[in-house]
């Protein structure tokens, strides 16, 4: 299992890792703007906002819908949908660089899933002794509130 | 003392409904109440956003409907900064669009509405030979408007309704109905023969199927189904499918199969429906307020979004009445939130463009049910220009029919004609039915 307690099978890799645009990413071939010459080129969409290297998924293995196609396919990019607080963090038109996440201290978009989870884990563990403290705030309210659905 | 019934969640829809119906002591419905029991809370997580990640994350309203909110968003957007989309991008566009109502349209008769009709276990007692015939004799009711050949049986033999039978008894012997299971069997409105069950159930089945194929659709020039991803404001990315023959060699060869589908058993199987329920439609059962509403749809020249020529003529048609339509002013618009769990500023309705999203959620009654006289849904109430109104396929078809639209007049007509129906028989549940299927048929 992985961090999130989903199976390493479907989970365990990132989109990027086998993604059929990886090697304009390691070549430095991005696309910039839509339209442009990469767009039409099947170049990396990671400076268009792709999330596909902080992605866990296997997207890029197995496609959608029988293998159809997949959103780098189609030249979008990926809006890391299947992430924890997808909303707020990756769907964005944004390159990375500019979005609230940032890679996992150590080896970045080369980190491997433990590792990611590792960050996440620690990132949690503070979340969580901040959200003991505001909830003892909160408990009298709380109370009542619940009295009111009895 | 009457009965206060309660159902929810309805099932076989997209979405959180709950009905409650007030019966007297006759056992006759005298009122009933819809409530939306889920909050989506899209508006507030589109606040402060990039414009242009909006259609994305507004697209995540359903998944159903997929894909119609991300094509809406996006132009709306590309409305507000001036962009018009090449050529292109909007003829792809509209192919996603018209495999959604082709996708979505099946499922819809299918999997969601026909078992409102059709009684699966009836379909055990039904001779397969009989059952053939019978298909057959619906199927050639129907002539290919473009070709003018008969049309042929999704199913011609008796075996293939065997076949279905044989599947439907180890479903019943296992005891477990699986997607036939909790369902209202042998109740009196059910009203197909056994023959005419045996039909529907095997197109139910093979549905599953073609839906699958017809989700492909999407898929090919918009990345996945549900959710396609290859819109962005000013066009679309999918350069690289655009371009590949065998793409569009794909997209034909699926579009072609689900054409045959339709036609075949979608088209027959709603004139069987609907003569059979025939006088249920003349009642005008189901039909609701009378009043339709069309924004117009598919994109037929390259004029910024507003002002261009659609397929589907916007317009709006009131008290069933077709001998005037008027067009659609969005300036009369409004919501109100009177019986929402909503709270405004000030207590009238509000315009989209002023529209407020605050949360005031005041829970139910204290024996359970719908506080009716105050708030007890999370859909907001629209208006337009003081009249409700229904929206989508039958009000297309509606409207366009009332524009004297030449397409959908003629396919409005053709498919009334071949079922010996009159005009007035869409004014119903049946006609909203047929709505769907009258515009599935020249997109297939």
């Amino acid at each position: 299992m992985t961090h999130s307690l989903r199976p390493k099978f479907a989970f365990g890799y990132r989109i990027h890792d086998n993604c059929e645009r990886r090697a304009h990413f390691d070549a430095g071939e991005f696309v910039e703007e839509w339209g442009d010459f990469g767009a039409k080129n099947n170049f990396c969409l990671y400076k268009v906002g792709c999330k596909g290297p902080f992605t866990f998924n296997n997207c890029s293995i197995v496609r959608y819908n029988e293998g159809t196609n997949w959103p780098i396919g189609v030249g979008r990019g990926c809006i890391g949908c299947s992430e924890p607080n997808f909303w707020d963090v990756y769907a964005t038109e944004r390159p990375i660089a500019d979005s609230p996440i940032q890679p996992p201290v150590g080896r970045g978009v080369e980190a491997s899933v433990d590792e990611f989870g590792l960050g996440v884990l620690t990132a949690t563990a503070v979340g969580i002794g901040i959200h003991a403290v505001a909830s003892a705030l909160a408990g009298k309210r709380d109370k009542e509130e619940n009295k009111e659905e009895v | 003392m009457g009965k206060h019934l309660v159902i929810d969640p309805i099932t076989r829809i997209e979405g959180h409904l709950r009905i409650e119906a007030i019966l007297d002591e006759n056992n006759v419905i005298v009122d009933a109440y819809s409530s939306s029991t889920m909050w989506r809370g899209i508006e507030i997580i589109m606040k402060g956003r990039d414009p242009r990640d909006v259609p994305l994350l507004a697209m995540r309203i359903c998944g159903v409907c997929t894909g119609t909110h991300y094509y809406t968003s996006t132009q709306t957007v590309e409305h507000a900064l001036g962009v018009v989309p090449p050529k292109n991008a909007r003829l792809v566009r509209n192919l996603i669009q018209g495999s959604l109502y082709i996708h979505d349209h099946v499922v819809h008769f299918y999997h969601l509405h026909a078992l409102d009709w059709v009684d699966v276990v009836s379909a055990l007692k039904a001779d397969p030979k009989k059952a053939a015939a019978e298909a057959k004799k619906w199927a050639n009711m129907l002539t290919d408007p473009i070709t003018g050949e008969t049309i042929q049986p999704w199913n011609a033999g008796e075996g293939a309704y065997r076949a279905v039978q044989e599947r439907l008894k180890k479903f019943v012997k296992a005891g477990r109905l699986g997607p036939f299971a909790n369902a209202y069997w042998g109740n009196k409105s059910y009203k197909l023969t056994p023959e005419q069950n045996l039909v529907a159930v095997s197109h139910y089945l093979d549905a599953l199927d073609m839906q699958r194929e017809m989700a492909k659709l999407m898929a090919i020039f918009g990345g996945k189904n549900p959710h396609p991803q290859s819109f962005v404001v000013g066009g679309v990315t999918c350069v690289q499918d655009i371009k590949n023959p065998a793409r569009l060699g794909q997209f034909g060869d699926i579009l072609k199969k689900s054409r045959e589908f339709i036609y075949r058993a979608y088209l027959p199987d709603l004139l069987m429906a609907g003569a059979v329920y025939a006088d249920e439609a003349l009642k005008g059962i189901g039909r609701g307020l009378g009043n339709y509403m069309a924004y117009g749809d598919f994109r037929m020249d390259d004029n910024p979004w507003y002002k261009g020529k659609t397929l589907f003529p916007q317009g709006v048609v009131l008290n069933m009445d077709l001998s005037t339509v008027y067009d659609v002013d969005q300036s009369k618009i409004t919501e109100d939130v009177t019986h929402s769990w909503y709270e405004y500023d000030i207590s009238q309705p509000l315009h989209p463009f002023e529209g407020q999203t605050k949360p005031k959620y005041t829970g139910f009654k204290e024996d359970g049910t719908l506080d009716t006289k105050d708030k007890y849904s999370w859909i907001k109430s629209p208006i337009y220009d003081d009249h409700r109104v229904e929206v989508g396929p039958l009000a297309r078809m509606i409207v366009g029919y009332a524009r004297g639209d030449e397409r959908i007049k003629h396919y409005v007509d053709w498919l009334l004609k071949s079922g010996n129906l009159p005009v007035k028989v869409l004014f119903s549940t049946v006609g909203r039915t047929a709505g769907r299927a009258i515009e599935t048929a020249p997109n297939g």
